[in-house]
């Protein structure tokens, strides 16, 4: 796994996106935007902002080629082959994409921590200040809870993320192709959140909506709220699994 | 092993798309053959390795591999089983070593010493750190051999296994399959549309045509059928033709520049020879014709043969 290319090149892109905030410094735009920024709170900004686009990104790609690409590629039989059960093979690259996932969500947290520090400073306390948000406002925390916060929140998208994951797995074994797979797993990304923006009430109920874990609980700090998504995302986890091992226990495998 | 067959195949069936490629196939193959599995392309030979390994689903038959059943104890069935389906896959990205150890995690039992046997056994030491993407057709097959045997098998499925290959990877191959199936007892399953691989290698024969089995046999006995074939050649045919359009035992008379090919009764070539002498016919040679399995399979298939 850690053999691939991808990894690397997604490893730049997460160095190229830690780069944002010191660009966006440059530009002064986080000043326009009179929002308090500093080391401590970098990696939660990164992550509010990675979690809705390049880290959905990385499971789509990793999953459809993981399950499409391998399967065309034959490889993806062989340990069928062996004594092992289909139900175990897909439960086995759940976890390599878990551990992919948690390096470069390890990867990311280390250099935005490390950037965030030399360009702002790693200030007094850990300040979360939105755009539309005065700092009276914003959400605070101590350095030490802070810290505990940004690795439990780093910690807790991977179950989302996996979660979406089991729909990208589940849709890799429907079309049998990486390029159809990821078109349509992009598309409905992108549908949902229109359709999240639309019809608010329906919101949690969506399955990106698991991708704002973290928040709902440090910031938004709705504890019902945060155990709703998590019951909705969780669901969506197991039924999209089920249905994957459904999928693939009756697929003959051609390649 | 207490089952005297390694594989009972009985009544596989698969339809694709409304087509029938696989039609009520059964065949055994006893502990210590190496059974060809012989047929024009297209005839289903993918398809039913795929089906006996579990790959494909079955629409109806039984597949049993050293006594188990592959629906219901498919673990016991596999355990002992090495193969390669089609052109073996791996990971490119990866070396021929590391490519093994992948598989080796799978079984609780295989050691880093049996990766560097098998890789010894296939005679690929040398290259075993080097990316896969480097490697030959010819080697690419040998590193199959050598994955497929990691698991100590009892039973190897090879699907075409000399396909692609230039002669001397062909020789290469097939000198390796001999060796494994005489010095390590392993029974041999092994596809091809080649006959003279079946007549080179094989002692047990089953010919697919179609998606169903239209003989199977020794190869002996398919190639010893009831009937020998002998060139006479002489230079009094006139007197040689009358006494042969006699002969009871003769079943057919084809004339040729030198004389005579005819076909015989089995177990008559040397009552002939002794009625040809005795009758003061001059012969300057007589020569006892092999039918060839190539003649046969012409004959079975209606010649739609690929070379
Ligand atoms: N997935 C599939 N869908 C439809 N037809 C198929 C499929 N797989 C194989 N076939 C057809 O089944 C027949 C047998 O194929 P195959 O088993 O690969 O033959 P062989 O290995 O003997 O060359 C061929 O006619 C092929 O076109
Ligand atoms: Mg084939």
């Amino acid at each position: 796994m850690f053999k691939t290319k991808k990894i690397y090149v997604f490893m730049l892109v997460i160095l190229l996106y830690n780069f944002l905030p010191s660009l966006e410094q440059v530009m002064g735009t986080i000043d326009e935007a009179g929002v308090v920024i500093n080391g401590q709170t970098t990696p939660f900004y990164m992550l509010n902002f990675m979690i809705t686009n390049i880290l959905p990104l990385f499971i789509i790609i990793f999953m459809a080629d993981m399950i499409t690409g391998e399967y065309v590629q034959g490889t993806l039989k062989l340990p069928l082959l062996h004594p092992v059960s289909r139900t175990k093979l897909l439960a086995a690259k759940a976890i390599a994409i878990s551990i992919v996932l948690l390096s470069l969500l390890v990867f990311s947290l280390i250099l935005s921590y490390v950037l965030g520090t030399a360009i702002f400073g790693w200030g007094d306390q850990f300040i979360y200040q939105e755009a539309d948000q005065t700092i009276q406002e914003a959400t605070t925390y101590s350095t030490s809870q802070g810290i505990i916060i940004t690795l439990s929140s780093y910690l807790l998208s991977i179950y989302p993320l996996l979660a979406f994951g089991m729909l990208i797995m589940f849709l890799a074994l429907l079309f049998n192709s990486s390029g159809v797979t990821a078109g349509i797993s992009i598309g409905l990304i992108i549908f949902l959140s229109i359709l999240g923006e639309v019809i608010e009430a329906i919101r949690p109920y969506l399955i990106i909506n698991g991708f704002a874990l973290f928040n709902i609980l440090f910031v938004e700090r709705d504890i019902n709220y945060f155990t709703i998504t998590l019951i909705v995302t969780t669901l969506y986890g197991i039924i999209f699994y089920l249905g994957s091992i459904y999928l693939f226990q009756n697929k003959d495998l051609q390649y | 092993m207490t089952n005297k067959y390694v594989l009972e195949v009985a009544n596989l069936s698969k339809t694709f798309d409304q087509k029938k490629v696989v039609s009520n196939v059964s065949f055994k193959v006893r502990a210590g053959d190496i059974f060809g599995f012989l047929g024009p392309n297209g005839a289903g030979k993918t398809t039913i390795i795929r089906m006996i390994l579990g790959l494909i689903n079955l629409d109806s038959g039984i597949v049993k591999i050293n006594g188990y059943d592959i629906k219901e104890d498919f673990n016991s069935a596999i355990k002992n089983v090495g193969s390669i389906v089609e052109t073996p896959s791996f990971y490119d990205y990866l070396s021929g070593y590391d490519n093994l150890t992948q598989i080796a995690n799978l079984h609780s039992d295989i050691s880093a010493t049996r990766i560097n046997e098998v890789f010894k056994i296939v005679d690929l030491k040398n290259r075993a750190k080097d990316k896969v993407k480097t490697y030959s057709l010819g080697m690419k097959q040998r590193l199959g051999i050598a994955r497929a045997l990691l698991n100590k098998p009892n039973v190897v499925f090879l699907d075409e296994p000399t396909n692609g290959l230039d002669p001397q990877g062909m020789i290469e191959i097939r000198n390796l399959i001999t060796q494994l199936a005489n010095k390590e007892e392993i029974t041999f399953f092994i596809t091809t549309h080649m006959l003279h691989e079946v007549e080179q290698l094989c002692n047990r024969v089953a010919i697919l045509k179609e998606g169903t089995v239209i003989a199977q046999d020794s190869v002996k006995n398919l190639l010893n059928k009831e009937q020998e074939i002998i060139e006479i050649h002489t230079s009094q045919p006139k007197k040689a033709r009358r006494l042969l359009e006699t002969t009871k035992y003769i079943t057919k008379i084809n004339t040729s520049s030198f004389g005579f090919i005819v076909e015989l009764d089995k177990d008559h070539s040397s009552k002939l020879i002794k009625s040809l002498v005795s009758n003061n016919i001059k012969l300057d040679y007589l020569i006892p014709k092999k039918q060839s399995l190539e003649q046969l399979f012409f004959a079975l298939t209606g010649g739609n043969q690929n070379p």
